[in-house]
């Protein structure tokens, strides 16, 4: 790569970071706010859920929900 | 076994990563490790938890330490430099926390944003912008990686958990999801006529069964290209965000009971935390509902991998002319780890429960998830890291790999629903006590 272009690859970099940063910072409460975002964003908002867990291990409210079904067992 | 299978056994990546898995779940189970570090939560008007919340003591060792293990293991099996791994694996791990300063801000949480789309987007861009240096290739071990994490994620798959939702659970996310999983390989192969048969079967995996953690688990047992998990994996997350937020109003909108409106959304939304957060908007009922549906369908991924593993060892990969495959070349040609990712599940649902409690291993499986998600996280840069936007367009297909999205995500919603209503509309089954009060 020649120094233009990596000049032009490290703006392109941090370009993208930036959108990233200005998404989390700006726009995405913005929406959830306005409620723009829908009903359920603001719902997580307010509750401070925690919605990205991809599998059922890395989510703390199934092992809640299982104790509470296995209760009546006990 | 002949000497070259004894030999496969330190030789081969499949079996290191068995090895390893259970390297690490054992340190998990046996006590030597009590707490994995992970990245603190953090909000953007406080900056202040993030700076405070990281424990780079704690990160550092847990970096020498995986290290150590994959390094060794490429060592033994001799077929890179480990010195050239070294410095390469750091940067790949440094990236991985970056990813997950990403991640845990609280509002990317509440959108359901995970980790994995912050990874590969932040190898995407690196990789596309300026480039990878050549010495940071040698710890793009992609495979390795995931293979590892999904042998420890099979100790999260605790066949006990599938008696709690019992009959009605199982009828809805093990009745629905194998014809889901059969229409769309029906539909990509001979109806779109894709002739990128992995992506066809990492997509419909990814649509039926669990998202990301399916469609990671699907690629392994395929041997997909990085590619092909990169746009099965885009597509789940964006789609899985929608849903999250228009399901519950179809719920609503259509007056089902929060009991049979949750088990859908459970059966249908492709990761956990976007169920349970969809369901929750409907009441705890629903919200329980939906999870435990989408709890048992996760349990099916082993088996799901085993016979995508088969069947394209004994099928896919066979030349046509050719005769089916004896066993001794099957096994051949079998990608060992799933025996690990099954042993793993075997091991924590009949030998680690009954030794230690449920409570235990509960507590003990929030350890070893942790490892997971950074082998992950590593290996979901590493895939952005050797992707580049050209070759994802060339894999599109003119639109192929949407269409098969949809179509058989709308055929996932359609049927999940009639099968839930047969089951928990009470017009066929009576339903137990403790799922109606």
């Amino acid at each position: 790569m020649d120094t233009k272009s990596t000049f032009q690859g490290w703006l392109r970099l941090a370009l993208g970071l930036g959108v990233a940063l200005l998404l989390i910072s700006t726009v995405l409460p913005w929406l959830a706010e306005k409620g723009y975002a829908g009903h359920v964003i603001q719902e997580n908002v307010r509750t401070d859920r925690d919605a990205s867990a991809l599998f059922y291990t890395e989510d703390d409210r199934t092992w809640e929900v299982l104790k509470q079904i296995s209760k009546p067992d006990e | 076994m002949n000497k070259s299978s004894w030999r496969d056994l330190i030789k081969l990546e499949d079996w290191w990563a068995i090895w390893l898995g259970f390297i690490l779940l054992g340190t998990v189970f046996l006590g030597a490790v009590e707490s994995v570090p992970k990245m603190p939560g953090w909000a953007w008007g406080d900056v202040a938890a993030l700076t405070s919340g990281i424990h780079f003591g704690s990160l550092i060792v847990l970096a020498v330490g995986l290290c150590v293990l994959f390094g060794g293991a490429i060592a033994v099996m001799g077929k890179d430099r480990v010195l050239s791994f070294v410095p390469g694996f750091f940067v790949i791990f440094l990236l991985a926390c970056l990813t997950y300063v990403f991640a845990n801000e609280a509002t990317v949480k509440h959108y359901g944003i995970s980790y994995a789309f912050w990874a590969v987007g932040l190898g995407l861009l690196i990789a596309n912008t300026v480039g990878v240096p050549a010495w940071l290739q040698p710890a793009i071990k992609t495979e390795f990686y995931i293979k590892t994490g999904l042998v420890i994620m099979g100790s999260g798959i605790l066949f006990g958990n599938i008696l709690k939702f019992g009959a009605y659970g199982l009828a809805i996310a093990w009745g629905v999801t194998p014809i889901v999983i059969i229409f769309m390989w029906f539909f990509g192969t001979r109806v779109l006529k894709m002739v990128n048969k992995p992506l066809v079967i990492i997509i419909a995996t990814a649509t039926s069964v669990c998202g990301v953690s399916a469609a990671i688990a699907a690629a392994a047992a395929s041997n997909a290209k990085k590619e092909d998990l990169t746009i099965a994996v885009g597509m789940t997350l964006i789609f899985t965000v929608a849903m999250m937020i228009f399901m519950p109003i179809l719920v609503a909108q259509m007056g089902l009971s929060p009991l049979l409106g949750g088990a859908w959304m459970g059966g249908t939304i492709d990761a956990t935390g976007a169920v349970g957060a969809a369901g929750a908007v409907l009441g705890p009922e629903a919200e329980a509902a939906a999870i435990i549906v989408k709890m048992i369908q996760n349990i099916l991924i082993g088996v799901v991998a085993f016979c995508i593993a088969v069947f394209w060892v004994t099928r896919v990969d066979r030349d046509a002319d050719n005769e089916r495959p004896g066993m001794a070349e099957v096994w051949k040609r079998f990608p060992k780890f799933i025996l690990g990712f099954l042993a793993a599940s075997l091991v924590a649902s009949f030998v680690m429960i009954p030794l230690l409690g449920e409570d235990t291993v509960s507590s003990m499986l929030k350890q070893t998830k942790t490892i997971r998600g950074w082998l992950f996280t590593m290996a979901f840069i590493s895939i952005g890291l050797e992707s580049n936007f050209k070759a994802m367009a060339a894999q599109m297909q003119g639109g192929k790999p949407m269409t098969l999205y949809l179509v058989g995500q709308t055929f996932n919603i359609v049927l999940t629903l009639f099968i839930a209503w047969l089951v928990l509309s009470g017009v066929l089954f009576p339903l137990p006590p403790s799922l109606v009060n």
